[in-house]
């Protein structure tokens, strides 16, 4: 028998259950401005690649797959950009790391749904060649940016919102949209939750899930702008930061609002969560590995949280 | 029946590893008739239908629709054409509403690809009236039952109006009211031209709606012919390739104490103060309609659910199933309804599978004996007369009354004295039919309880001692097979029964 408070728990308890930790953070750390506006326009931009890596990975795993390249995408990308940008520009270059993001996306689909690669095993491949290649590039060393005008670009602020957040708030937008509302996002769900199902009515699964990987690097592809613009430059390896931070918000994300099921708000108010965690514990002062520390926990919460209420999660088979 | 030719199967040929699933088969559908076609599971209808729908790929033949080649189309070109597959695979998505699930395949569409279900409704809710009165499309998906999601599915495939409809099976999982109801829709489908191939194990259905029928036997065509042609006998003969004598096996069984009883079971709306009796080697049919409550009263006694009030006395004890192992402890076996979900593990071996339950007893120090296992798993086999290669095979290659038989051998390894059985012989065929049988037969001469859930009549009133006829969650009426008839039989599954008090011996 399912009970109201039981669905209304399911559905907003991790989300109440954050938001006090938050308040307690601030209650016990009270001479720390945490939950100052310009923190908090702090964390929104130290959020943006988070999230938006998030947001990828999430519409891979809503099919029933998982990308992990961008641990080394988000490092090739920051350096090519950092490479490309003396000698064309800031847009040029954007466009140029978002193209090969996407380049990377089709060869991802390409072993995956044609190829029938398990995706953990190809993306982890794709992911230690792209960390290859940034070595190569670069010798191993890390890159910096030496051009003020696009660094005072991406520092910009809109209606005291920062530029990397709108980025955000729009790149959200679109996925929204698309995962709820158009014809493609619902067929990709249908494929995660009954791929057999989804095969017996004529839904095209091949190119469906191709398409998910080509969406996640698109998201993989702005991040990888926006990540030197934050850091002033390519640092090797920068991905492995948020490689566990990122599955965290996936899967703590599929204990909001649609229980057991990855889905497009509950990642979202994770990742922002996790950004949030991530500054609280660098103002208190945390050594960095201890950062790493705690989001393991997180990490390990997160997934027993999201097993809760179906014992496993819908889509994905880990 | 001088129609034209809408479907023409040519040669087709196909091949698993060294095994020759069909071998040459030649089939010609007319429009708008209803083809029947049967055979044993393992004859190769499954997989010719599939090979239509190009689920499958055929190694050899060609197959055109309408004059035109469509062997090297894709699954959903296939579809567009109008050729639909009713699989028996119940693929509902819980989380999606009623309508949702039947336009899953195409949703409704406006401008940039946004979904726009409110237009397809209109068109959803038609489809789903034809196939039942009971559903709303705005009803969650989840927590249907088997039948309805059979119907549901039905409407799925309807929505995309069929030219060439093929249903496999539709019938297992349906009551009977659903099963007139469906005829109906058959009849509605003709007078639109619309072709149907039905596949079914119950030949009264074959006889009811088909005017053609093909008989395959091990992947090779042994006739088409009309259904007014060939009596029920010969068909069954040409079926199996032998004559045979009778459907269901005569069994002789001691009984012995009392080993189960049941007192005022009560577990929501779905069962409602059942009490019965079962005495050591005895064989009780509970008979009903899908959905009378059969099903919940075995997963109560199994411990699957937990009773609402009541009391299971198993032995002398009074026993709470809180879980399924406190079941296993008491002896109790249980084989589901859904055995793909909840039987097997459908990528593990057939000798993995039958020894599942007992793994204990084949290990010492928590190491697997694969000797003594193996010895066990082929004794099973041979036991069971299980149709596979060898013991390593996975389960999920076999054809579904071999699957049943694993589901059911799994339970002989151990030492269990009262099975309860939930529709174990739905989809499968005559020979297997008869061979399981056989074998809850001899599992009643080795003084075990049989509480056996089923729809089918004729199984019930050839097999049980003592049939309990269930209608909406409580026991109408007690019948002893010699003593009544099939139509009194239907007449209390369908609640119209005169209650009435047998006393049993």
């Amino acid at each position: 028998m399912k009970s109201r408070v039981g669905d209304f728990l399911a559905k907003f308890g991790t989300v109440a259950v954050l938001l006090l930790f938050i308040l307690f953070m601030q209650l016990v750390f009270s001479d720390l401005p945490l939950l100052s506006w310009p923190n908090l326009m702090n964390i929104a931009a130290q959020a943006t690649v988070l999230s938006l890596v998030s947001i990828g990975l999430s519409i891979v795993m809503m099919c029933g797959e998982i990308d992990l390249s961008y641990v080394g995408s988000l490092g090739l990308l920051g350096t090519v950009f950092v490479l490309l940008l003396d000698s064309v520009g800031g847009l040029i270059a954007a466009l140029a790391v978002i193209a090969i993001s996407l380049i990377f996306g089709i060869l991802n689909g390409l072993f995956i749904s044609k190829w029938k690669y398990s995706s953990f095993l190809a993306t982890l491949s794709m992911m230690f060649i792209m960390m290859g290649l940034q070595r190569g590039l670069t010798n191993g060393r890390a890159v910096w940016i030496d051009n003020q005008e696009v660094l005072r670009v991406a520092s910009m602020h809109i209606l005291s919102v920062p530029f990397p957040a709108i980025i955000l708030i729009l790149s959200f937008l679109v996925y929204f949209i698309i995962i709820v509302y158009s014809n493609a996002g619902f067929k990709l769900k249908v494929i995660g939750e009954n791929i057999e199902a989804a095969k017996e009515v004529g839904i095209k699964t091949m190119r469906i899930k191709w398409m998910a990987f080509i969406f996640a690097s698109l998201c993989f592809g702005i991040a990888g702008v926006i990540e030197p613009l934050r850091s002033s430059g390519g640092v090797i390896d920068s991905g492995w930061a948020l490689f566990v931070p990122c599955l965290a918000a996936c899967f703590l994300g599929t204990t909001m609002f649609e229980p057991g099921r990855v889905n497009p708000l509950g990642t979202l108010i994770s990742a922002l969560f996790l950004s949030l965690v991530i500054n609280f514990l660098t103002q208190i002062g945390l050594v960095y590995y201890f950062i790493n520390l705690i989001l393991g926990f997180l990490l390990l919460l997160a997934v027993g949280l999201s097993s809760i209420k179906n014992r496993s999660i819908k889509q994905i088979k880990l | 029946m001088s129609k034209s030719c809408i479907l023409d199967m040519n040669q087709i040929e196909k091949r698993f590893g060294g095994v020759n699933a069909l071998r040459g088969v030649d089939l010609q559908i007319y429009e708008g008739e209803v083809h029947g076609i049967v055979g044993e599971n393992g004859a190769g209808k499954s997989t010719l239908m599939k090979i239509l729908g190009r689920e499958m790929k055929a190694n050899d033949g060609s197959i055109s629709f309408r004059g035109e080649l469509i062997n090297d189309l894709s699954p959903w070109q296939i579809q567009s054409r109008g050729i639909m597959t009713v699989h028996q695979d119940l693929n509902i998505i819980g989380s999606l509403n009623i309508g949702q699930n039947i336009l899953l395949g195409n949703p409704p569409t406006k401008r940039l690809g946004l979904l726009n279900w409110k237009a397809g409704y209109p068109k959803a809710k038609k489809a789903l009236e034809l196939v039942s009165s009971s559903l709303s499309i705005e009803h969650s998906a989840e927590n249907l039952s088997a039948a309805q999601c059979q119907l549901v599915i039905l409407a799925r495939a309807l929505v995309q109006k069929p030219q060439v409809l093929i249903l496999d099976e539709p019938t297992a999982r349906l009551g009977l009211e659903e099963t007139e109801q469906l005829f109906k829709l058959l009849k509605i489908l003709k007078q639109k031209n619309v072709t149907i191939i039905y596949i079914s194990h119950r030949l009264e259905e074959i006889y009811r709606v088909c005017d053609r029928v093909t008989v395959l036997r091990d992947g090779l065509k042994v006739l088409t012919a009309g259904i007014s042609e060939i009596p029920q006998e010969e068909l069954v003969r040409q079926m199996i390739g032998r004559k045979v004598e009778q459907l269901v096996p005569k069994r002789k069984a001691e009984k012995g104490q009392t080993v189960v009883e049941i007192i005022n079971l009560t577990y929501g709306a779905a069962v409602k103060n059942v009490s019965f009796t079962v005495k050591a080697g005895e064989l009780v049919g509970l008979v009903g309609a899908v959905g009378a409550g059969k099903s919940e009263v075995l997963q109560l006694l199994f411990g699957a659910e937990h009773l609402d009030g009541g009391e299971i006395r198993v032995g002398s004890d009074n026993q709470f199933m809180q879980k399924p192992a406190d079941a296993l402890k008491a002896g109790i076996a249980y084989v589901p309804e859904n055995r793909s979900d909840e039987g097997l593990v459908l990528d593990f071996a057939v000798r993995e599978n039958l020894t599942l339950v007992n793994l204990s007893s084949f290990s010492q120090m928590g190491f697997i004996q694969r000797k003594k296992e193996h010895e066990k798993a082929l004794e099973l086999i041979n036991r069971l007369q299980i149709k596979t290669p060898d013991s390593d095979t996975s389960v999920k290659s076999l054809s579904g009354g071999n699957q049943q038989k694993v589901v059911l051998g799994k339970w002989l390894a151990g030492e269990q004295k009262i099975f309860l059985l939930d529709e174990v012989t739905a989809g499968i065929d005559i020979g297997a039919k008869f061979e399981i049988y056989e074998f809850v037969g001899d599992l009643t001469e080795a003084g075990a309880a049989v509480i056996l859930a089923t729809s089918d009549i004729q199984e019930a009133m050839g097999l049980c001692d003592r049939l309990l006829i269930m209608h909406r969650g409580t026991i109408v009426a007690e019948l002893i097979p010699e003593n009544t008839t099939r139509e009194e039989v239907l007449m209390n599954m369908m609640g119209g029964g005169v209650q009435h008090e047998v006393q049993s011996g």
